[in-house]
């Protein structure tokens, strides 16, 4: 059984007076707090009004059958079993012990893909980073795995060696990358019974699932690059091909230009710049210009381009799995998809995750999003990325069973 | 009435970024007021005017709603129903396509409890 109860109001005590007076289990074995920014702040207030163990998470917000709101929190308690598993470290140290960990029926992992740790250190990484460039601009290009290594050891796991170890033992698994809208520096806050997690990764193990109901609302992929740029020529508008130089999660060359000059050439910001914006709490978590890597197996990414200041600029994925050809283009979304989410969205899941994003595409739309939450809720947090055996040639699907986060995934769960 | 009113529009008025909330007949009779800095008073007497004339083209469908920017602060104007509308000044602080969202979710709230 589980139980959803949720707040509207953006000031502390208030959502925790009416959470309080809301929730009813008496004893969950799991209480998971999805917290908007206003709150985010004050896990450690939120987890002391269950009596048992908490996490909390950033989310950008949520749906109930009467709306969509950007204040506020959403709690969703557990009474089925569940473990939870932290895992800390770098990418490599995380992946190794994901493998050595025991197996479940489904897991829901919540990590940062990106974690922006202290202003200091992030300085010293873009230092390092222009260190590097200026060796990859004179044609050394072993530098790039170097760059990699500092990416994996300080600030991203990627998505497609995060969910391996769970496809190899055929887990359902599904991985909420959080990615916040706005950034700051030590962030996301990701945080379990009221312990920051910082650069970690929960696991949560359910003994149970009913249904896991998965659409990347592409058509299915083509055998073929040419059939997949048409498919894509045709639901983003524009596409680009382009080449580029790649090892791991470190990205040189596109076109013989750096990725962030490639798109927005002239205009483009400085390390500094980059720095400044987080510090004013400027910097936005989104953009619509993006780069499709091509999987060895035919499916697709998409890798938002964000103007960082970096030259070697940080994939999500590790590329060893795509191949060096991909497509450039302006949006990863240019339909109305709302209607197409709720024909999608049964009347049987508990809750369903929605891409944050579509709060920027749709605004005040997306609001009709209610209209498909009968007694379940929908929350807004980067589209996760899952990994489960498929039942058709899914776009998304980038290695045997593993499935990108792509803005217009819709994923829903029943447990 | 009015609790209903200030406990439909709480998530709004405890917001820190939102200086003044309030809902409006038509014809410019405050029904409901709660504002958070007397700061923003100066600003709201300036605005009555130019309110009327919004809620004036609200009224004969001429605008659906309304957003006004001034200096720091802007102004939505929101119809709930063929009567009423409802006025939020937030500062820059706030996600104003957050807001625009929210402000949606409480009409529709607004709409499934009042007969219109």
């Amino acid at each position: 059984m589980s139980e959803f109860e949720y707040t509207a109001f953006p000031e502390k005590n208030s959502a925790l007076e009416d959470l309080k007076r809301k929730i009813k289990t008496k004893d969950p074995n799991l209480a998971i707090f999805f917290l908007t920014p206003s709150l985010i702040d004050y896990f450690k207030d939120f987890s002391r009004i269950v009596k048992c163990d908490s996490i909390t998470v950033p989310v950008e917000g949520f749906v109930t059958r009467t709306g969509v709101w950007t204040r506020g929190g959403l709690v969703w308690l557990i009474d089925e079993k569940v473990e939870v598993e932290k895992y800390f470290g770098g990418a490599d140290e995380v992946c190794r012990k994901l493998k050595a960990s025991k197996s479940g029926k489904f897991s829901l992992l919540i990590y940062p893909t990106v974690y922006l740790g202290s202003r200091a250190s992030a300085l010293a990484t873009l230092l390092k980073e222009k260190r590097y460039y200026n060796l990859y601009k004179k044609g050394q290009k072993f530098v790039l795995a170097k760059v990699a290594k500092l990416l994996r050891d300080k600030v991203l796991y990627p998505i497609n060696d995060i969910l391996r170890p769970f496809r190899d033992r055929e887990e359902t698994t599904i991985s909420l990358n959080l990615f916040p809208l706005e950034f700051k520096w030590n962030s996301p806050i990701l945080a379990y019974n009221g312990e920051k997690i910082g650069r970690g990764l929960l696991r949560i193990k359910f003994s149970n699932l009913k249904s896991l109901n998965y659409t990347d609302t592409f058509p299915e992929r083509g055998n073929t690059f040419e059939e997949n740029l048409e498919i894509l020529k045709m639901e983003t508008g524009y596409a680009k091909p382009v080449e580029f130089e790649s090892e791991d999660v470190a990205i040189g060359y596109i076109d013989g230009k750096t990725l962030v000059e490639f798109a927005f050439g002239n205009r483009a910001f400085k390390a500094e710049n980059f720095v400044g914006e987080v510090n004013k709490g400027d910097f936005m978590g989104a953009t619509p210009q993006g780069l499709w890597m091509f999987s060895k197996k035919g499916g697709l990414a998409f890798l938002g381009i964000f103007d960082i200041g970096t030259n070697i600029y940080p994939s999500l994925y590790n590329t060893n799995y795509f191949e060096n050809s991909g497509v450039f283009t302006l949006s990863e979304v240019n339909r109305y998809l709302i209607p197409e989410i709720c024909s999608f969205l049964d009347d049987h899941f508990d809750v369903a995750f929605l891409d944050q994003n579509y709060l920027l595409i749709y605004e005040r739309n997306v609001v009709e999003l209610k209209d498909c939450m009968k007694e379940s809720f929908g929350i807004f947090v980067l589209s996760p990325a899952a990994s489960f055996k498929p039942k058709r040639n899914y776009f998304t699907e980038i290695e045997d069973g593993i499935f990108s986060s792509l803005t217009r995934n819709i994923v829903s769960i029943k447990i | 009435m009015r609790e209903q009113i200030k406990e439909l529009l709480k998530p709004l008025i405890l917001d820190e970024g939102i200086a003044f909330v309030a809902i409006y007949r038509i014809d410019g009779t405050p029904i409901f007021v709660d504002i958070k800095r007397r700061g923003v008073v100066d600003i709201l007497h300036w605005l009555e005017e130019q309110v009327k004339i919004l809620l004036y083209y609200l009224e004969n469908g001429r605008l659906s709603e309304a957003e006004i920017k001034i200096s720091s602060y802007r102004l939505f104007l929101q119809p709930l129903s063929k009567s009423l509308v409802l006025t939020v000044l937030a500062d820059d602080t706030i996600s104003i396509y957050k807001l625009r969202i929210d402000i949606s979710t409480i009409r529709n709230e607004f709409l499934s409890h009042v007969r219109v």
